[in-house]
């Protein structure tokens, strides 16, 4: 196999001390249980295929497709590796020496013929009816919000009707986070940014509100190293979070879950709870792990579609974290889809994107 | 290993248990030292039964087994240098047993320390145990007398073990010890398996004494200009005497190192010396009077107590983190699990950090010190691009140099971690004397030499030999 990719995170690989402290945190592990799934293992199975010690047999390769790239690892290792760098590195040389699953071909496929992981052959455009335009503020609606939740998007554009706000969807395309996430090079992402920011760019918009976390992640920290971007990308959270928004009170009693890409990711821990806070007669409660140590759901980094059942294990434990509220808000569709498969039939909690109870509670005009 | 081998392992732990994989095989090729070995085959058995079973199997068919708890012990401890089965014990992780009010729990050795004392904390109690405790497990700690930076005052490991049960290497299960706390009952056989690293059996439940939490805590930043300062400040403190619950030495290289990596302002000196005192909250008081006054007295500039719990919890995670936060210290250099903790008697404290600072500028390495030297145990860790013949060597010989050093003034080459593989070529040395009876010891337990073979004294190799870096000479 190649090792190009690897190659460049030397000083990584050597610079884990094998102390194992990532065990403490590591969702995989916590459900996987062999040495080999922790952090550390997966810094191992790295250092020994750039040593030449170990072929990616099918074993290895297993190993390193079980990452959420939720980089609790990172938070916790003491000498700050970057576990979820090495990781996506490790799979880009797997992906250039064609090794993959069946599962991520289809995804990639998928990706570059219809501008979608899922499959679907409806643009944006067909889905929402509403045609792209020149307006000072866009809306990304991501693929998720799109083919999968599309109630979340509802309530962003719902939520920008009511309060009166000039508006524009995008005739986009996957932001590619999944192509990223999977190992696949950095071509295939170039051109995912290419056509996106092209698309907002024939709108003039000046802000692009995400309410993905995914997708806020490419748009932050992976475009800006293909190409500059001439307008700013917030995840809609934080657009509203500096909004006068008249709210409707709500007398329960809600906890927050931090997504690990604009969490740990991206640092956006405040504008959320800012938003809660705005809530009248609201009780927040946060969970034993929040912010920077917050626990991750488990669907990330291509986990959900390979490993449904180590993914759902993960949102159960999360979950578990919850259940001190009536309802679990979080801000990302992804979260929102895998967390719900962690209740339990018992239990009363509800999951909501944050910008569904927004939108519930937004007075109207 | 062959395949009827891992048939009838197959048939001890079930089809879930076993792996011969490759990720298993690598990932358990390490522990967190810089040895590498491959098993044939990695075990997680569930209980005692299952333990002596394979144990068993191994006397008859005569392959290793190496116990195996969290794998964090630093000097190639878990490292299956034959080969055979890696046996991984973290499933085993009942806390079966809690006598509160005989001061005695019963536990799996796969219980991890955090989770111990986090039970234990719902009754006003707790274990001591190592700076890895987030991870390390009991079995673990008990093989290898573990201990962290309260030593000084609560002790290792191995004061707190009563009792335990134990596979002995033929398969027989033996109990040692006892549930009480007190035990004059002939060989201390419990203590015994304290520190022999896996080579005597397989520990699988053990009667631990637990010690109710101090009433009150709090933690101090002493600063000095010179390490020998701080040094002699660690003797006068102890001297007076006022025995404080932790007692670490910080010189310039790790003050630097952790502020990179956690961003705890420490002031930018030569050396610190982090005091922690515990007690009911009179004594702490008086304690904190003494312990300032002291500091004064011995060149201090500056000592500052808090008993706030987050600045506290701050300047102990420092401290935890400093390891592999060492790696943080320069762009091409990490830190290389080598002469990592010496104990000397406290009174030689400043002269072993000095002598250690003069090896690190003859040999143009960085080598950063730092300890729980209220206790005498001093840490050095070296810093070094590992994949560097160059590298290797310079560190080779300042490693001898240092350990010499701490022969010389009556110390010991390992106060916590234990002897495994890169401690050995100098242990031979400082227990010459006691060498014949643990191989007695090991033969008459150990007839076919299985248990974690070639470790402690049985390894004859040099002590950087069988890296897990891929070395290039220049
Ligand atoms: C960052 C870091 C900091 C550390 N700080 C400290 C410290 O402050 N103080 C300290 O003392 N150590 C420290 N250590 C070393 C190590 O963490 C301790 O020795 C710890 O007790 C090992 O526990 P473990 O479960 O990881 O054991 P392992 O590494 O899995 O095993 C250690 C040895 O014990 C044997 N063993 C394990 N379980 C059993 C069993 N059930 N029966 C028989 N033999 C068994 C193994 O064969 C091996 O020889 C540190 C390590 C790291 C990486
Ligand atoms: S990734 Fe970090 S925490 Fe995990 S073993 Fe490596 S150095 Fe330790
Ligand atoms: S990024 Fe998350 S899942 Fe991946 S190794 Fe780190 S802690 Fe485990």
């Amino acid at each position: 196999m190649q090792t190009d990719n690897l190659d460049k995170w030397k000083k990584e690989l050597v610079n884990c001390t094998q102390c194992g402290f990532c065990k403490d945190v590591c969702p995989i592990f916590a459900d996987v249980e062999w040495d080999s799934s922790v952090a550390r293992g997966k810094m191992a199975l790295c250092y020994g295929l750039y040593s030449g010690d170990i072929e990616p047999d099918e074993s290895v390769v297993e190993r390193l497709y079980q990452c959420t790239t939720c980089a609790d690892c990172t938070r916790r290792c003491p000498s700050s590796t970057d576990v979820v760098g090495v990781v996506e590195a490790v799979r880009k040389d797997l992906v250039a020496s064609d090794i993959m699953s069946p599962t991520h071909r289809k995804i990639a496929e998928s990706i570059a013929t219809l501008g979608n992981p899922f499959g679907e052959d409806q643009s944006r455009i067909e889905i929402f009816g509403e045609k792209p335009h020149k307006a000072k503020i866009a809306y990304f609606t991501g693929c998720s919000a799109a083919y999968r939740n599309k109630e979340i998007a509802e309530a962003g554009l719902s939520i920008l009707k009511k309060l009166g706000v000039d508006y524009t969807l995008l005739d986009e395309v996957c932001c590619g986070s999944v192509l990223g996430r999977l190992g696949f090079s950095d071509g295939n992402i170039r051109r995912q940014a290419e056509a996106n920011v092209k698309a907002i760019g024939d709108t003039g918009a000046e802000i692009v509100l995400f309410s993905c976390a995914g997708c806020l992640r490419m748009f932050r920290k992976e475009y800006p190293q293909f190409m500059e971007l001439p307008f700013k990308a917030l995840h809609f959270i934080e657009w509203l979070s500096e909004q006068e928004i008249p709210l409707k009170p709500y007398g329960k009693r809600v906890t927050y879950h931090d997504p690990c890409h604009i969490g740990r990711h991206l640092g956006v821990y405040d504008a959320p709870r800012d938003v809660i806070n705005k809530i009248p007669d609201v009780e927040f409660v946060e969970m034993v792990d929040n912010r920077e140590s917050a626990r991750c759901c488990g669907g990330g980094g291509g986990v959900r579609a390979q490993f449904p059942e180590i993914s759902k294990n993960i949102a159960s434990k999360r979950v578990d974290q919850a259940e001190i509220a009536d309802v679990l808000l979080t801000t990302c569709p992804f979260c929102v889809n895998n967390l719900a498969l962690g209740i339990d039939e018992s239990s009363k909690l509800v999951v909501k994107d944050l910008l569904e109870l927004v939108d519930e509670l937004l007075e109207d005009g | 290993m062959e395949k009827q081998i891992i048939d009838r392992l197959r048939e001890v732990v079930g089809d879930d248990n076993i792996r011969t994989t490759t990720a298993e095989l690598y990932a358990y090729s390490t522990d967190a030292g810089i040895h590498r070995s491959m098993p044939d085959a990695v075990l997680r058995p569930k209980n005692t039964e299952e333990v002596a079973g394979v144990v068993k199997l191994a006397n008859e068919l005569l392959f290793p087994v190496v116990p195996r708890g969290a794998g964090t012990a630093l000097c190639g401890h878990s490292v299956p240098v034959a080969a055979g089965v890696v046996m991984d014990l973290q499933r085993m992780n009942a806390i079966k047993e809690l006598h509160i009010e005989d001061l005695y729990v019963v536990v799996e050795p796969g219980v991890i320390h955090k989770d111990l004392n986090a039970k234990l904390k719902e009754y006003g109690f707790f274990i001591p145990g190592p700076s890895s405790g987030n991870v390390a497990n009991i079995g673990g700690m008990v093989a290898t007398n573990a201990s962290g930076g309260n030593a000084v005052k609560y002790g290792a490991t191995r004061d707190y073990v009563l009792g335990m049960e134990v596979v002995l290497p033929t398969g027989e299960i033996a109990r040692f010890g006892s549930r009480t706390l007190k035990n004059s009952a002939g060989y201390q056989l419990e203590k015994l398996m304290c520190g022999m690293e896996g080579t005597l059996g397989v520990i699988t439940e053990v009667n631990l004494r637990i010690t109710p939490l101090p009433e009150a805590t709090a933690v101090a930043v002493a600063v000095f200009h010179t390490l020998e300062d701080a040094g002699r400040c660690v003797s006068n403190i102890i001297a007076y005497p006022v025995i404080p619950s932790g007692l670490e030495l910080m010189s310039r290289v790790c003050i630097e190192a952790v502020n990179k990596a956690v961003c705890l302002g420490l002031p930018d000196e030569e050396a610190i010396l982090l005091i922690e005192v515990d007690g009911s909250s009179h004594d702490v008081k008086d304690q904190i009077e003494k312990v300032t006054e002291i500091c004064k007295g011995s060149g201090s500039i500056s000592v500052d107590f808090t008993y706030d719990a987050e600045r506290k919890e701050e300047l102990w995670k420092g401290r935890k983190a400093m390891i592999p936060a060492l790696s943080k210290y320069h762009d091409d250099l990490v830190t290389v699990m080598l002469a990592d903790d010496m104990a000397v008697p406290m009174s030689k404290v400043p002269e072993a950090v000095k002598a250690f600072q003069a090896i690190s500028d003859k040999y143009d390495i960085i080598i950063a010190s730092y300890g729980h030297s209220g206790d005498g145990n001093l840490h050095t860790k070296v810093l070094m691009d590992p994949t560097r013949q160059s590298h290797w060597d310079q560190a080779e010989k300042a490693v001898s140099e240092i350990y010499e050093k701490v022969m010389e003034l009556g110390g010991t080459i390992t106060g916590e971690h234990g002897v495994g593989m890169t401690k050995a070529p100098f242990f031979l040395r400082e227990r010459e004397s006691s060498l014949e009876v643990m191989k007695v010891i090991k033969k008459g337990l150990d007839p076919n030499n299985i248990m974690n073979p070639y470790k402690i004294m049985d390894w004859e190799e040099n002590f950087i030999a069988r890296l897990r870096y891929h070395v290039e000479s220049e």
